[in-house]
């Protein structure tokens, strides 16, 4: 939209709209000062916003101000209840506050907000010390992703006895798409024991963890892989064909266990189909 | 894809406002409840429990379907990703209604989770009704339009309330949703009269009323600041005003919002059989006055 020049004081009507663009501009400013204090203390009450006294009153726009912050930082905790857990309520009210004001959402679905959480933690100067919390914010996001993600019906564990056992390297992989991999330097998995009470599959409680977050059906569930396992995966989830992924992962793996990886991913229900490639 | 699904109809009738928390509960007692109402966000991503449970209790149960983030009354353009996630969600489910809130809640491109106010002029009324164009038309359906609570005045606000809603009625079709709760709030909070404000109320569009708990605080100049927190009991007060109500708009399918503090099953199931019962007593008291008036009542 074209400004009026500040010369011609007359008020310009928008075709169709039949509100001079004078008022238009005003009511702009009026919505962008009521805004402008809703995360911001140190902003002072909008003018015009009055109680009944007709003067302005800190009290009656400052129930705005605590609604949005307060709603905003209950729903980070909703998102990340392991976080809030470890660091305890106050820190987190805080820490979500400082997140909040630096990255306020920009839509509608609280359940997708928070995604940039992780690496602001892991930015954040105070929390230095405790480098495991950005992952396990990431583990959580992940989680969130994955629950809310499309259904899709995964494949029968033993889906690979009924494909020509001569073309099985040229089989492709499809993951459902509620699927995520976390990788960690920390212990993730007993964090999340502790924090969320739900087990981790198949995982010793050690560093350097990859963690597969799936939702084969209703539930997510969550599955440790060792590294050679996860690298298989990822390959194959970026659709190399089985070959390719077991040819790839034994060059850097000279341990790897070809049926016991296929295994251990057929049995967390992670593929929705299994193809031979023509 | 709809397997057995009952009418979508709302009866106008007590329904609650459908928590995670009472999911189970509904599924395995299937509890005679006359609908349920969902935030339109909350059933917004592609898959999992949420949806499998609504699902299920969508069979048997009538949907409400009331949205928190369209920002309706704001300065800016709708976002159109959201207002077609909207859509996604009525036709998934087909709910019985729509509806929206007189106030907004995103500006530039923040979102700020609260039903802000706006004040009422000419140019928020055009903006108003422009909006509610926009969803009518993408959507393919009517909306209702909620009255907001308010805890501040705007200086510059040239119509009242009631006015402003009839007009945008006038100009757009759309239905209302009264929330008499809220009603008390801002009449409590502006020193007006709840009891007028119903009488004013532009009745005849009206096809549902919301009826939630609020918190009594005071201002610095030690007036009542009542705020619409939907954490407890619907007061005594806002029991009366939805009786008053009743009488004028007849009998409405009616809310129980209870969205914090989140009580058992059998409290929040209670709060709607209450609206049952004034809405039973409005029903019989009809009919008592059309007796004693003679008038012939057809039998069904």
């Amino acid at each position: 939209m074209s400004q009026a020049p500040d010369s011609t004081k007359e008020k310009i009507a928008l075709k169709g709209f039949g509100v001079p663009l004078q008022d238009l501009q005003s009511n702009m400013q009026g919505f962008d000062m009521f805004s402008d204090g809703l995360m911001n203390p140190a902003v002072p009450v909008p003018d015009g916003v009055v109680g009944r006294d007709g003067h302005p009153s800190e009290k009656r726009y400052g129930v705005y101000r605590n609604n949005v912050m307060a709603s905003l930082i209950d729903a980070m905790a909703a998102n990340f209840p392991a976080v809030h857990d470890l660091v305890g309520r106050d820190y987190f009210r805080a820490l979500a506050a400082e997140f909040v004001r630096k990255h306020p959402p920009e839509q509608p679905v609280l359940s997708e907000f928070g995604g940039k959480f992780s690496e602001f933690i892991g930015a954040f100067p105070p929390l230095a010390d405790y480098p495991y919390l950005k992952d396990v914010a990431a583990l959580e996001w992940a989680w969130l992703r994955v629950y809310h993600g499309p259904n899709a019906t995964p494949v029968a564990p033993d889906v690979l006895s009924k494909i020509d056992p001569a073309k099985l390297g040229d089989a492709v992989f499809t993951p459902i798409p509620a699927h995520r991999l976390i990788y960690s330097r920390f212990p993730l998995s007993e964090i999340w024991k502790q924090n969320r009470s739900e087990d981790v599959e198949g995982i010793t409680p050690e560093a350097d963890q990859v963690i597969l977050i799936c939702r084969p059906d209703m539930d997510v569930t969550l599955t440790g892989l060792a590294q050679d396992v996860a690298a298989f995966a990822d390959l194959l989830f970026f659709g190399k064909t089985l070959g390719e992924a077991a040819e790839a992962v034994s060059s850097s793996y000279k341990f790897f266990d070809l049926s016991q990886a296929l295994g251990c991913l057929l049995s967390a229900r992670v593929f929705a189909s299994v193809d031979v490639k023509a | 894809m709809c397997a057995q699904r009952v009418n979508a109809k709302l009866p106008a009738r007590g329904g609650v406002g459908l928590k995670a928390d009472h999911y189970h509960r509904i599924l395995n007692d299937k509890p005679d409840m006359g609908f349920f109402e969902i935030h339109a966000e909350n059933y917004m991503g592609a898959g999992g429990p949420p949806h499998g449970y609504l699902e299920a209790i969508r069979r048997d149960y009538p949907i409400s379907l009331h949205g928190v983030g369209l920002s309706i009354g704001g300065a800016d353009p709708l976002n159109k990703d959201h207002l077609s996630r909207v859509k996604d969600v009525a036709d998934r489910y087909d709910p019985g209604l729509f509806s929206e809130h007189l106030a907004w809640s995103t500006h530039d491109t923040e979102y700020f989770n609260d039903l802000l106010p706006l004040p009422y002029t000419e140019v928020t009324l055009q903006q108003v009704v422009d909006h509610i164009d926009e969803v009518q038309t993408f959507l393919g359906r009517q909306m209702l339009l909620e009255n907001p609570s308010a805890y501040v005045i705007f200086k510059e606000s040239t119509y009242e309330e009631t006015e402003f809603l009839r007009e945008i009625v006038k100009r757009t079709g759309c239905g209302l949703l009264l929330d008499v709760n809220n009603v008390f709030v801002s009449a409590t909070n502006s020193g007006g009269s709840p009891e007028d404000y119903v009488d004013r109320f532009p009745v005849e569009h009206v096809q549902e009323i919301h009826l939630g708990g609020h918190a009594p605080e005071t201002d610095e100049l030690g007036y009542p600041l009542l705020i619409d927190a939907h954490d407890r009991k619907v007061a005594d007060p806002v029991w009366a005003l939805y009786a008053r109500t009743i009488d004028r708009t007849g009998p409405q399918p009616t809310l129980i919002e209870w969205d914090a503090n989140i009580p058992t099953w059998e409290i929040l199931a209670y709060e709607a059989e209450q609206a049952d019962v004034v809405i039973q007593s409005h029903i019989e008291t009809q009919a008592q006055a059309s007796d004693k008036r003679g008038d012939h009542v057809p039998s069904a």
